[in-house]
């Protein structure tokens, strides 16, 4: 990926390597690793190049959107190298992706168009619906589907590039996909679930960008809903009127309804791959399970 | 001067809003007081209505509108009802009149409603009853307290007349100008002998240029301090000069002037007009709106008086305002800015309610913001005509983009509207055809996707690196801006290599590296001209390869291109140097922040403009007579000519 970057300016280059060398879970990485059977070869680290940096892409420009402070537990893009630089970093990235993508053999062009295409119209999406307390958690998850599950979906088909039939690629897409709306509502659920202020969660409900917790609890009947609409809807915001949004939306059993969007969305997932005679099924299907159970558990 | 009742509403402001409103009040018999509070459209000299808002021909049709006699009450009311609304051609018109048919413009002259106040609002206090008590001050020093049931404001507040005051005491070298369409071509330079008016030490010159068989640049200098010396406190505004009479042309005070932010409403009194910056005061841009908000202002009045909720008449007029705006449709004359003025007006006024965006919303706003960038509803007043061999062409062009961005969340449109987007000759995918065309090349009807993606691809990297990202949509104090640029840039970016692929690999990375070429220029400082040329390089030299033509024509169109950039931002430049900016919306010298690399005086953009398009001609010479070369000979001398001929000071 580093080399991929070399005839970017360095004052471009910056932002992006700054994120490919403090890199996070690596989720779609290992997925595509686990899609393959866990065989690398150059092929696979060019797929997963391709897939890493629109992953990078969207997040600098997620970061701008959100006005995140924090990336990774350090300075986010916009704060080291300012809005401007990063924003031109995220379309570099996107265009090198295609770029390389477009010399990848045994792919189509529509594959990565459609994930592309998906992952805008989720960004879209989820800042058009921002303070709307009425979305319904289908919604949110179609939302997560779009801007989480597509670039699993993408890191799942490339690792069948060139092998597979259509249909194992279609089911390894919709096992990413899947995967990725579950993983998203979990996440959403962990910044609810640890009870304490969670900054980016913060930022994210002040900006009116409400997690499926929040959205579920505002729609209950009663006080707790009633309270939680107030607050989530209020000109003023602090971080006292945070805390109490946090323990309003545990106190409300949200979290719990929330976690059973995620397993029918895995459930999903893991039926996607049931006719899939394909060993690499059988190590993705593995993974996504382990990654999952582990999410879940930590919400918990 | 006083009046010998209490009137049920107090307009504040002589213009076209103020009277619009008084008459239609007037004809549901609700009595009304007219103050004009300082500069209003009726004590300008400017008489400058041309690209937007109302049609050449409704210009025409209305002389002697903004001249300073109209603010003696009789003058005033013959205005407003003999040459104003029954004389203006905009079709638009036909939806702020009642069903189609004209006013009963007699009532306003039949129903003593009216008592012209010139002076202004020293207090304004909201009573218990719902009503207001004003104090008025006449400019002779005379006071009277009016007591009323509404107040609507029609004039900017005190902040914009103090600057404009300021913008109209001319202390050093102006350079004003304007376009005016006419109905015949001027050579003429006209040069005003200040010691005539024996007024101050100003000296003033007035050169009208022929821009194009339809158009001509008036373009006025002043140097010093036209106010007397015995008055130095005096306004500037009464020592403007007057038409040129000889002429029939309207000619005035012509520097931009920022109208201001909206008045800011206390106790629910009513804005409307220019108050509420929905018209430009000094140049009648959406006077149309004018209008629009003062019919809403009427009826909100009407129905409050009706259902006894006078405080809530604000709100109803809000309301009303945004539904007649959502379904406004100007008529067949309708241009670019009617659009963009509608859409921020809306844009504008939504924030208050609900979620920011909903799917309705985009579906109703969306296309108007569309409206405002493609080609489509492109300004009659602009200069750029596309010629007949390449109008197909930017017509497909235009409508892929529209259909690859129709799904734009709102803020994506101020984006849009920063990176011109759309509209133009000189834009990478319309040169694409037109270096194709040049060389010979026959497959032009297959390259509209080609050239959609590279102005897709255009816009995705302009938007980022845009410092202003237009329409402030703040909530909780969080400005969306940015966030606007990137969803529009990534929508564009996505839409480009989905477009490129269709030619391939080869092409889907060809147009990488353009992206990549001109974001590494950006990020190292380079001036836009080299930024504009690298961008414009391309294409042309797409174009001409996709032609399967000789590496030295593949040259050759390059070169072209990198011509055509420099010489493009360096005219925006000098446009904007010698006040053009409101007419073709160019805001300041440089690029949207980018600084051009080379002095801006005019003098110095006018030579290095010269001798670009000098070098231009030399290859447009060597290069076989085609379509293509037509078309850049007509891109030459439309966008380029004018400044090369008028020299203007």
């Amino acid at each position: 990926m580093l080399s991929a970057t070399s005839d970017l300016h360095p004052t471009v280059a910056a932002p992006i390597r700054d994120l490919v060398r403090n890199r996070g879970k690596s989720l779609r990485t290992r997925m595509l690793a686990a899609a393959s059977g866990w065989r690398t070869n150059p092929e696979t680290v060019i797929a997963s190049s391709v897939v890493e940096l629109i992953h990078i892409g969207t997040l600098l420009h997620d970061d701008i959107i959100d006005k995140a402070t924090k990336r990774r537990g350090q300075p986010a893009a916009t704060e080291a190298h300012g809005s401007d630089f990063a924003g031109v970093a995220g379309v570099c990235c996107m265009t090198i992706a295609a770029e390389m993508f477009s010399l990848m053999p045994g792919v189509q062009p529509d594959e990565l168009d459609g994930t592309l295409n998906d992952l805008v119209d989720g960004e879209r999406r989820d800042v058009e619906r921002a303070f709307d307390v009425n979305a319904s958690p289908a919604d949110l998850i179609e939302i997560g589907r779009l801007k989480t599950g597509s670039l699993f979906a993408l890191a799942c088909a490339l690792a069948l590039r060139g092998s597979g039939s259509s249909r194992h690629r279609a089911a390894f897409r919709d096992f990413g996909s899947a995967f990725g709306a579950a993983y998203q509502v979990v996440d959403d659920c962990l910044a609810y679930a640890s009870g304490t202020a969670n900054k980016s969660v913060e930022v994210d409900a002040m900006n009116g960008i409400f997690g499926i917790p929040l959205v579920i609890a505002a729609s209950s009947s009663g006080t707790i809903g009633r309270q939680v609409r107030d607050i989530a809807l209020a000109e003023s915001w602090t971080g006292s009127r945070h805390q109490t949004l946090v323990a309003l939306v545990r106190e409300s059993g949200s979290i719990e309804v929330a976690l059973d969007y995620a397993d029918r969305s895995i459930e999903s997932a893991q039926e996607s791959l049931l006719g899939c005679d394909l060993m690499e099924a059988r190590t993705l299907a593995a993974f996504g399970a382990d990654v999952y159970a582990r999410a879940r558990d930590e919400v918990v | 001067m006083k009046s010998s009742r209490s009137p049920t509403v107090l307009i504040v402001g002589d213009g076209i809003a103020a009277t619009y409103t008084a008459l239609g009040l007037a004809n549901r018999k609700i009595s009304s007081l007219i103050v004009c509070d300082g500069v209003g459209r009726a004590d300008l000299p400017t008489y400058e209505v041309i690209p937007t808002g109302v049609t050449s021909n409704g210009c025409r049709n209305v002389p002697g509108w903004g001249n300073r006699e109209s603010t003696s009450v009789e003058r005033w009311r013959l205005l407003a009802g003999d040459q104003f609304v029954s004389q203006l051609d905009n079709p638009g018109l036909d939806i702020v009149r009642s069903g189609g048919q004209v006013p009963p413009l007699e009532a306003l002259r039949d129903v003593e409603f009216v008592d012209a106040f010139r002076g202004r609002v020293s207090r304004l206090s909201k009573l218990e009853d719902g009503g207001y008590d004003v104090i008025v001050e006449s400019e002779h020093g005379t006071s009277r307290d009016v007591k009323c049931h509404f107040v609507v404001w029609a004039t900017p507040d005190e902040t914009w007349h103090r600057a404009s005051d300021t913008n109209s005491s001319v202390t050093q070298v102006r350079v004003r100008s304007r376009l005016y369409e006419t109905a015949s071509d001027f050579d003429a330079v006209l040069s005003f002998d200040p010691s005539a008016r024996g007024t101050g030490a100003a000296s003033r010159t007035l050169s009208i240029l022929p821009v194009a068989p339809h158009l001509a640049l008036v373009t006025e200098t002043t140097v010093g301090d036209e106010r007397p010396t015995a008055d130095p406190a005096g306004s500037a505004r009464q020592y403007c000069p007057q038409t040129v009479e000889s002429l029939g042309l309207p000619v005035g005070s012509l520097s931009a002037v920022d109208y201001g932010p909206p008045r800011s409403p206390r106790f629910g009194e009513l804005v409307i007009g220019p108050a509420r910056s929905l018209v430009n005061p000094f140049t009648g841009q959406a006077a149309y709106l004018d209008c629009l908000s003062a019919r809403s202002a009427v009826h909100s009045i009407g129905r409050a008086r009706r259902t006894g909720r006078v405080v809530a008449a604000h709100k109803t007029h809000d309301a009303l305002m945004r539904r007649a705006l959502v379904g406004l449709e100007i008529g067949d004359v309708d241009t670019q800015r009617h659009h963009a003025t509608i859409f921020d007006t809306l844009v504008q006024s939504l924030p208050d309610d609900g979620p920011f965006y909903t799917a309705l919303r985009r579906a109703l706003l969306v296309p108007r913001g569309l409206d405002a960038l493609t080609m489509r509803s492109l300004d009659a007043a602009e200069t750029f005509t596309p010629p007949p061999n390449i109008a197909t062409h930017i017509w497909t062009v235009d409508a892929l983009v529209r259909q690859c961005l129709a799904r734009h969340w709102l803020p994506m449109m101020g984006a849009l509207r920063d990176v011109k987007g759309g509209a133009g000759l000189l834009r990478p995918g319309v040169l694409l055809a037109v270096s194709h065309q040049m060389v010979g090349g026959t497959r032009c009807a297959s390259l509209t996707r080609l050239g959609a993606a590279f102005d897709l691809a255009t816009i995705a990297v302009f938007a980022l690196m845009s410092s202003r990202i237009a329409v402030p949509i703040p909530r909780r104090s969080i400005n969306l801006h940015a966030g606007g640029a990137v969803l529009l840039a990534d929508q564009a970016l996505v839409h480009a290599i989905r477009l490129a692929g269709a030619y391939g690999g080869a092409v889907r990375s060809a147009l990488g590296e353009w992206i990549i070429e001109v974001s590494n220029q950006w990020v190292t400082g380079t001036d836009a001209a080299s930024i504009f040329a690298s961008a414009l390089e391309a294409p042309m030299r797409f174009g001409a390869e996709l032609a399967s033509t000789s590496d030295r024509q593949v040259a050759d169109c390059g070169e072209i291109g990198r011509l055509l950039g420099a010489a493009f931002v360096i005219s925006e430049n000098y446009l904007a140097n010698v006040g053009l900016s409101n007419v073709l919306g160019v805001e300041k010298a440089g690029l949207d922040g980018l600084g051009i690399g080379i002095d801006v005086g005019p003098d110095a953009l006018a030579d290095r403009l010269a001798g670009i398009v000098s070098d231009l001609g030399a290859i447009l010479e060597s290069s076989p007579t085609s379509s293509g070369q037509d078309c850049l000979t007509h891109v030459v001398s439309q966008l380029f000519a004018p400044i090369l001929t008028g020299s203007c000071e």
